[in-house]
């Protein structure tokens, strides 16, 4: 046997192969990679069975397998005072005086109990009382899909409705006398959470609006394995007091940190799980840990 | 030629052999990689504990005495704060007596405040402690015995000891913000140890220990409780300049958070930089100053004894960045008294700097633990030190010209018409002004009820301590 050629035929074979093993490991995980986080369909099916003995009922979709994940840096987006005001002039106007109080990190305009405020972060809000009928419009908002629809207005017309907006949630809360409208923000096809508006659509026009957008500025440092969904919901079910009851909708994978006084955020990846009433829960993906609960 | 084919032979040799051993590496990253792998952060405290005995040691130091008055007998006097000559010595000579007595919770019985000051014309030693704390805490902290439960009235707080030294010896315990005095209904029987501390006093005999003399307020309209002790010539003091502790620029991520690798940092426009893995947070400022954040949910955390607490606050701090020297437990603020239950139960402690032996007061605070339940929910630490003098020191003006500033004020003392309220402790301290950095000397004025005064101790200029703020009068 030529054991020089054999030699040789070796090497370079286990070059190619340890070339596409780094590869694997450090530029691009597939989805076999051994370190992305799994779960079996057992284990999902187990978990669940287990929370719905307690009242926590899972109608959502899990996935069985996720890719670790890095810091996704955001900078804030912090809309000019002045700019929102002019977009806000007609929600702000009628007798009385409109006023202006600028406390630290806080700048807000009110005009008797309308109110429009605008934090450091980059986050704003509006507020009015409730509307009578006739006294914005003259037909009333009787569905989900007319209630999204004017909610979409809205924002176009008051700063604008990015490109990466999503719908995220449509709820009637007829308690309330409200409808519930929000779009999240998408950054390369993931949700980013922090980003957001919220509109509540009354039955004679919006209420309140508030929101609070990002600049993605691009994934940083090393992907990290996330918690599995399995694991995440279980973290999630040890927060729900004992004897309450919730329906879980959506678990799904995105990004979040709270809105900071900086120019440069880092979010984190997050398990969100929402329940059918519109509550949310968002664990850290990494940790496990509650970010974040509204 | 049949050498070099041989030579590259071994090459090949060794290659496909360092390559084999990287394919093994590489393929054990992907395979042990497998599950996540990636240990999730434990919900509660990550909570290491320092060395054993540690702790107590520390605790001792910051409970020890403010000052320590001895009384030498025939109505001689004299007085030693921490770092003087004379203060560890009784000290040292007064903690075995301590660590010996038996504390019971109930069946302290009052005395008459006039037969304690007869007391103090004989020999005898007052200890002034920094902080209020229930008696049966205080007995676990010197290792002598607690027993029973506190009454339905609560429990009985202290802040001073007095020790009779004549015969038979006498202890006797001090009721905060009141003048009475407490003996046991039942000492137990046993005589106190005494003799050191006798010989202790008798050492002082003619020594040049600096007289105090008893503050006896010669206005009417001033009421000032018997015992109070200052010194007969007023001491040479100076303002100090207060600087950053050093150690200020220690990693502050591999201290605070058990995994580092999941926090995230950002820097806030005021220049503070926030870390946080998503439920512990930690702000640090430009000036050092720092702030610790780990909330507690309602249903985490034990009820622990109120010792445990200060241990476990005592430990925290050791492990992140320590006391500095000198510091003192200044406040505890109890939850209140109801039978302890499974839940959060939130403690806060206040722990105060000293310099020279007095204590410096910081609107900007020093060192604060919150603890709820079993975990420190939360931790601020503004650590100012001495950095020198500024100027020469000077004589400070007398306790006497105080309570005469106080009698032009009689607002201060509860407004004119209605009683006055009754001056409790009168003592030096250093308070910040103008920032934290500059401390002047002052003379406290504690009131019933617990209203605190300065006055500046060259000029008498007033400042009152108010919901933790100095504010000029």
């Amino acid at each position: 046997m030529d054991w020089g050629k054999a030699r040789a035929i070796l090497i370079f074979a286990f070059a190619l192969m340890n070339a596409f093993l780094a590869y694997r490991i450090w530029v691009e995980p597939g989805p076999y990679a051994a370190s992305a986080s799994q779960a079996t369909e057992q284990e999902v099916r187990a978990v669940v069975e287990k929370l719905a003995e307690r009242g926590l009922v899972v109608e959502a979709r899990l996935p069985l397998r996720n890719l670790p994940m890095p810091i996704l840096e955001v900078s804030p987006r912090r809309p000019q005072p002045l700019a929102m005001l002019a977009a806000f002039t007609a929600e702000l106007a009628g007798p009385g005086p409109l006023t202006e109080e600028v406390s630290p990190g806080v700048h807000a305009y009110r005009r008797g109990e309308a109110v429009l405020s605008l934090v450091s972060s980059g986050a704003w809000s509006f507020r009015r009382p409730r509307l009578e009928p006739d006294q914005e419009r003259s037909d009333g908002i009787w569905s989900l899909a007319e209630a999204r629809r004017v909610a979409e207005e809205f924002l176009k017309s008051h700063g604008g409705l990015p490109a990466d907006a999503r719908l995220d949630l449509a709820l009637a809360l007829p308690a309330q006398g409200l409808y519930r409208i929000e779009f999240v923000q998408v950054y390369q096809g993931w949700p980013m959470f922090m980003g957001r508006f919220r509109v509540g659509v009354g039955y004679w026009g919006v209420e309140l609006a508030e929101g609070i957008w990002v600049n993605g500025q691009g994934f940083r440092g090393e992907r990290k394995p996330v918690v599995s969904a399995a694991e995440a919901l279980r973290r999630w079910a040890d927060l729900i007091p004992a004897g309450e009851e919730v329906t879980v909708k959506e678990v799904s994978l995105g990004y979040f940190t709270p809105a900071y006084d900086s120019d440069l955020w880092q979010a984190v990846p997050v398990w969100r799980i929402r329940a059918v009433d519109g509550r949310s829960w968002l664990l850290n993906a990494w940790t496990g840990q509650l970010e974040r609960s509204n | 030629m049949r050498l070099k084919r041989e030579a590259w032979e071994a090459v090949k040799g060794w290659a496909l052999a360092v390559l084999v051993l990287l394919s093994l590496g590489l393929s054990a990253r992907v395979w042990l990689g497998a599950g996540g792998g990636y240990p999730l952060v434990p919900e509660r405290e990550y909570y290491r504990a320092a060395s054993p005995g540690s702790w107590r040691q520390e605790l001792t130091k910051l409970l020890a005495p403010s000052r320590l008055v001895v009384h030498l007998g025939e109505g001689r006097h004299t007085a030693f704060r921490p770092g003087q000559d004379g203060y560890q010595r009784f000290w040292a000579g007064l903690f075995p007596l301590l660590s010996q007595g038996q504390y019971p919770a109930q069946g302290w019985v009052p005395q008459d405040p006039e037969a304690v000051q007869r007391l103090r014309d004989g020999p005898g030693l007052e200890a002034v402690f920094p902080v209020s704390l229930p008696i049966e805490v205080w007995a676990e902290a010197w290792g002598g015995q607690a027993s029973g439960q506190a009454g339905s009235q609560g429990p009985v707080l202290v802040d001073a000891v007095f020790v009779g030294l004549g015969d038979p010896p006498q202890l006797l315990i001090h009721r905060a913000y009141t003048q009475v005095y407490l003996a046991p209904a039942a000492p137990g029987g046993a005589v106190l140890e005494v003799a050191g501390l006798r010989q202790l006093l008798s050492g002082l005999q003619g020594s040049r220990a600096a007289p105090y003399v008893e503050l006896v307020s010669p206005h009417p309209g001033v009421p000032v409780r018997r015992g109070i002790y200052v010194p007969e010539q007023p001491p040479r003091l100076a303002p100090v300049a207060m600087g950053e502790e050093a150690g200020a620029g220690s990693d502050p991520v591999a201290e605070f958070f058990p995994d580092p690798s999941v926090v995230r940092e950002m820097v806030e426009r005021d220049g503070a930089t926030i870390y946080t893995d998503g439920r512990r947070s930690l702000r640090v400022y430009p000036d050092g100053e720092l702030e610790y954040q780990a909330p507690v949910g309602p249903e985490e955390g034990e009820s622990l004894p109120p010792l445990e607490v200060l241990r476990r606050a005592v430990e925290f701090v050791a492990l992140h960045r320590g006391f500095p020297e000198d510091a003192c437990l200044s406040q505890v603020d109890f939850p209140p008294f109801t039978p302890l239950s499974r839940g959060a139960v939130p403690y806060r402690l206040t722990y105060m700097a000293r310099h020279l032996g007095l204590p410096v007061v910081n609107e900007e605070g020093m060192l604060e633990v919150s603890m709820t339940g079993d975990v420190v929910s939360s931790y601020r630490r503004h650590v100012r030190i001495p950095a020198g003098p500024l100027g020469e020191p000077r004589p400070v003006i007398s306790a006497r010209q105080v309570l005469d500033l106080l009698n032009r004020r009689p607002e201060l003392l509860g407004g004119e018409g209605g009683p006055a309220r009754m001056v409790t402790d009168v003592y030096l301290a250093y308070i910040c002004v103008g920032g934290a950095d500059r401390a002047v000397p002052t003379w406290a004025v504690e009131l019933e009820g617990g209203r605190l005064l300065f006055f500046d101790a060259f000029s008498g200029e007033g400042w009152s301590w108010t919901g933790g703020k100095l504010e000029p009068f």
